[in-house]
């Protein structure tokens, strides 16, 4: 339950309904006495003995919504250098974000964050931003505590793209990296493009081993489409300008590390891409065939009946060869099925020897080995 | 911001510390499991454990909307712990069987399979003994015998693998399978010397004459190869003509065909060009001495061109540092 302050009177009880004020003269005293009982909870807050007398403070404080005042209030706190508050009020402020939705108020916090001498008050006004792009400014900032404050309020999208990318490109910390990348792993298919075009900005492009652990967490469907199938393949242009040749060799750099990356560690979305598009398309099947059978075997990933299902779908109206193909994929990915998997796939490849004697003769070849 | 004596204890007293930790640094903060993962670097799972027993020491207590907050109510926590402490001896824990699949269950499972595979033999022989029971069992007299060997005969000609032909010296058909008028797109009673001629361009009757086998391919109206031996019949001298299928070495050699015109198109789009490149920069009379950035630039590009070409055709040589 939230309590709200706005609603208290003097002596902290509701005001009585048939006591009928003007507006104004309501909420006067109702102001102050907020303003007071806020102003006593930080005091205890921050300068109580014993540990759960402040535990009991920060809880109240927690509940209790401040109105108008009680942020003026909070905010002067924090504006004053001296004050012993300034870090319980800071993050008070963060806490409660109804005032922060105005444009005026993320610029007042930006001044404080950038002037901010103390690291743990700095952190705690970093994270008064969380989930605002003004974070992004604070990526590469002196104090640890406030980068990666901004690392973990950093929201995700194509606007704050760039910041991410640079701040890995130039290693802050292990720890930012790592939830940078963290973040970078749930990007959405349609941003992978974009990150990649901001790796080849780069004024200093990174050597092949610090590309790596910026590729590793991308969707890796999209990588393969764009390294591998050869979609973003830059044209070769023989008058090509200086700027062009430098992006292309840039490109097949790129192109290499990401085919490591794919058929090194593939994730089992990237496995059930391959298996889906070779099982529809010949030419895809023939030109990837081998880095199929690596992805599957390389894999850690374990799968469950959704493989079988795509199988499944593609069996209506399929030829011969393309069973044959799919049978092959299947027994390839046999020891990465999970237990209950394992006897749906059985009895796929069951149905499939029964279409013809012909076709039950080659799966039989293949689960020999021959 | 807080400071405290009283750490949490094992299991995982580890995470629990980092945990707390959080919230001792920041009272206010409203993270959930995944979002203090994402700060900890510790799984999620592990995080909600380490919460759980957090708010059972009374460190935490869940605030339902307003998230998990400091309790820091730590001294009834201290004195149940104690108290669990002295109840807990070692001697009332016990260890419960794993549950695994033991020697015995494998075994009967092997035998069970051995049964099935012993059943698969049996029907196999008593299968074998009827196809090889004597004639003279047969329930049919002499004629039934002998039009039982027609039956049989022919049979045993359209269960051929490949298509057969026999001609008599004087052109007449003596024999044909259904392949061979298959492959031959012929109906039986059209089929002699000539109409064979006329649908192959070849003469069979020479054979018969003595003249040396023959045999050539043809892709219409089927992809077969033709064989034509002399052989002897009841009256005289025939030819015996077999026809093989092709058609899967056809198929064999359309794909290749298709894999080399595709390797030609993209060996033109993607190597041609970038080694003219290369030739063209190289050619320069005094590259070594004023080095050209942009041409070297550009067939560096062009270089890296050929090697990706290469690549996606699995054409790379091993970096034994990688």
């Amino acid at each position: 339950m939230v309590l709200d302050a706005r609603e208290f009177d003097s002596t902290g009880s509701n005001p009585p309904a048939e006591a009928p004020k003007t507006v104004e003269s309501a909420k006067e005293p109702v102001a102050v006495a907020e303003e007071h009982k806020l102003e006593s909870l930080i005091d205890l807050a921050s300068t109580a003995q014993h540990m759960r007398e402040r535990a009991e403070a920060i809880c109240a404080l927690r509940l209790l919504v401040p109105g108008k005042k009680g942020i003026d209030l909070l905010c002067s706190i924090v504006e004053s250098e001296t004050d012993a508050r300034r870090l319980v009020a800071a993050q008070m402020l963060g806490h409660h974000r109804h005032w922060l939705s105005s444009k005026a108020a993320i610029d007042r916090v930006v001044r404080w964050a950038t002037a901010e001498k103390d690291p743990e008050v700095g952190a705690a006004l970093v994270w008064i931003l969380r989930g605002n792009d003004e974070v992004e400014a604070f990526l590469l900032h002196g104090m640890i505590g406030m980068a990666r404050e901004a690392a973990l309020g950093l929201p995700l999208k194509t606007s704050t793209l760039p910041a991410m990318v640079r701040t890995l490109s130039v290693g802050r910390s292990p720890d930012i990296d790592r939830v940078l990348l963290e973040k970078l792993s749930g990007i959405g298919v349609e941003l992978v493009p974009q990150v990649i075009d901001l790796v080849f900005e780069m004024e200093a492009f990174p050597e092949e081993e610090d590309l790596l652990p910026l590729l590793a967490p991308l969707p890796q469907a999209p990588l393969f489409e764009m390294f591998i199938a050869g979609v973003g393949t830059p044209e070769w242009n023989p008058s090509q300008s200086d700027k062009e040749a430098a992006r292309a060799v840039a490109w097949h750099r790129v192109a290499r590390v990401a085919e490591r990356t794919l058929r090194n560690s593939p994730d089992a979305e990237l496995v059930r891409y391959l298996v889906n598009r070779s099982a529809r398309d010949d030419t895809f099947a023939r030109r990837h065939a081998s880095f199929l059978k690596a992805a599957a075997m390389n894999t850690d990933a374990l799968f469950g009946p959704e493989i079988i299902e795509d199988l499944e779908r593609l069996t209506v109206d399929a030829s011969e060869e393309r069973l044959l193909r799919m049978a092959e994929m299947l027994m390839n990915l046999a020891a990465k099925l999970e237990e209950r998997s394992g006897s749906q796939a059985e009895a796929l490849l069951q149905e499939w020897k029964e279409k013809s004697p012909d076709l039950k003769l080659k799966i039989y070849h293949l689960e020999q080995g021959l | 911001m807080f400071d405290t004596d009283i750490i949490p204890g094992p299991p995982k007293a580890d995470i629990k510390g980092k945990v707390l930790e959080q919230w001792m640094r920041n009272p206010f903060l409203d993270e959930d499991a995944e979002s203090l993962s994402l700060r900890l670097g510790i799984p999620p799972t592990e995080i909600k454990e380490a919460i759980e027993a957090l708010c059972a020491s009374r460190f935490l207590r869940n605030g339902t909307s307003s998230g998990y907050m400091l309790l820091m109510d730590l001294e009834e926590a201290v004195a149940e712990e104690e108290e669990e402490v002295v109840q807990h001896s070692p001697a009332s824990s016990t260890v419960s069987p794993a549950v695994s699949p033991t020697a015995s269950d494998l075994l009967h499972g092997a035998a069970a399979a051995g049964v099935e595979a012993d059943g698969g033999t049996e029907s196999r022989s008593s299968s074998t003994d009827d196809l090889l029971r004597p004639l003279s069992q047969s329930p049919l007299g002499l004629e039934g015998i002998l039009s039982d060997a027609d039956a049989a005969f022919e049979q045993l000609v359209e269960a051929l693998p490949f298509g057969v032909v026999v001609l008599q010296g004087n052109g007449c058909l003596e024999l044909a399978n259904q392949k061979a008028l298959r492959w031959l797109d012929m109906p039986i009673d059209l089929l002699d010397a000539a109409t064979f001629e006329i649908a192959t361009g070849v003469n069979p009757l020479p054979v018969a004459m003595g003249v040396p086998p023959i045999s050539f391919s043809m892709s219409v109206p089927y992809p077969v190869e033709v064989a034509m031996h002399k052989c002897q019949l009841p009256s005289g001298a025939g030819v015996l003509i077999a026809l093989t299928d092709l058609s899967l070495q056809e198929e064999v050699n359309r794909m290749q065909a298709e894999l080399q015109e595709e390797l030609f198109n993209r060996l033109r789009q993607e190597m041609v060009s970038p080694l003219f490149m290369i030739g063209k920069f190289l050619d320069q009379p005094d590259f070594l001495d004023q080095p050209d950035a942009v041409g070297l630039g550009q067939a560096r590009a062009a270089m890296e061109q050929i090697n990706w070409f290469f690549r996606t055709y699995l054409l790379a040589a091993t970096d034994e540092s990688n």
